[in-house]
């Protein structure tokens, strides 16, 4: 159990030298998380034009709109994480981030773990 | 310091783009406490070293080391962690935060500089987004920024590029100050005067290939004008 607590120690020392935890609570962190509930909005509104479009049932929409499924959220996921990937590559922010001690992989986790809790609160709160 | 080993070092490299060559075995380090300058014509390769020398760009054939020990898979952040800070000679401040917002989130990521943060900087770009300042408050902007991470390394692609006189020797001054608290110093730059005037060590680039130049403090001014690559 010791090991256990000491290794997890070890995670989390990593994890806030690794620099992602400051980042978390800067201002970056905040406009890109703007932009990334502005695109989970527009591929969900998508998603129900899509079903819409298709003549799909009403349960189909709730389910399409707040359900938690994986392949549609994998491909909104996929969508999301490259178009802020642009927006940073865009701004030149990666030289910044490369800086601050954030790897394309640590942005991209921080987003994939946000889009899955938001995505199973949803299924939850409309189930 | 003289006789340090290096902080990080490229060495080996091999690069090639397509079917072109760019740099054949080319080495270039930074040691701790002094100022290691990069010259060479445009062209010759020294923006493509450095950005394999700080994980950016792959390289064919070659290895980064750090305080001695080969870097498998170098990548920028993970450098970063260890202390490197990178400033290439593009812009690379947020367009949407403002140079001070930037500033704090460097600060706040390595902990407190022992230099101060705006020296050198108008007090009105703190509170503005970096697009809007001109070249050089942009530069100087960048160079705080990085000052705010407590590099123990410093990587600076073409520093002295656009820059005012005065500008100039702010820089100049910052990466002596740097250099002083044991910051290990990399700069390429075409700049004769600041170059000659910062370096401690010397390394030129020519066609890929780079060679140490070891007399270079003792050869005059002018001789050198005469011979500078670039």
């Amino acid at each position: 159990m010791a090991d256990r607590a000491h290794a997890l120690g070890g995670v989390i020392a990593r994890f806030h030298r690794s620099g992602v935890t400051s980042w978390v609570r800067g201002p970056h962190f905040q406009a890109s998380l703007v932009d990334f509930l502005v695109l989970y909005g527009l591929l969900k509104a998508l998603n129900v034009a899509i079903a819409a479009y298709l003549n799909a049932p009403p349960h189909t929409l709730s389910i399409s709109l707040f359900g938690f499924r994986p392949l549609p959220e994998t491909g909104a996921l996929v969508v999301e994480l490259l178009v802020l990937r642009m927006y940073v590559r865009r701004g030149g922010e990666e030289v910044l981030l490369g800086n601050l001690g954030v790897s394309a992989t640590e942005f991209a986790g921080i987003f994939t773990a946000l889009h899955g809790l938001l995505g199973a609160a949803l299924a939850w709160l409309f189930a | 310091m003289i006789g340090s080993p290096p902080r990080i070092a490229a060495d080996s490299i091999d690069r090639r783009f397509g079917g072109r060559q760019v740099l054949w075995a080319a080495y270039v380090d930074a040691v701790a406490g002094q100022i290691t300058a990069l010259v060479g014509v445009s062209g010759a390769g020294k923006t493509t070293l450095f950005e394999i020398l700080v994980g950016r760009l792959g390289a064919q054939g070659g290895s980064i080391r750090w305080e001695g020990n080969r870097v498998d898979r170098p990548r920028l952040a993970r450098l970063a962690r260890d202390g490197l800070v990178y400033w290439p000679d593009h812009p690379w401040l947020s367009p949407r935060l403002t140079v001070g917002q930037q500033l704090q989130m460097a600060a706040c990521a390595w902990g407190p500089s022992g230099l101060p943060l705006t020296d050198g900087i108008d007090a009105t770009a703190i509170d503005r987004l970096p697009h809007t300042l001109s070249t050089g408050e942009r530069r100087l902007a960048e160079l705080a920024v990085c000052a705010a991470c407590r590099p123990t390394v410093l990587v600076a692609d073409e520093p002295f590029r656009g820059l005012e006189p005065r500008q100039r020797e702010t820089v100049g001054a910052v990466f002596t100050a740097l250099a002083r608290s044991g910051t290990a110093i990399l700069i390429a730059d075409h700049d004769p005067q600041m170059v000659l005037t910062v370096a401690d060590r010397l390394y030129s680039i020519e066609q890929g290939t780079t060679r140490p130049v070891p007399d270079f403090r003792t050869r005059p001014l002018a001789e050198w004008y005469h011979e500078w690559p670039g």
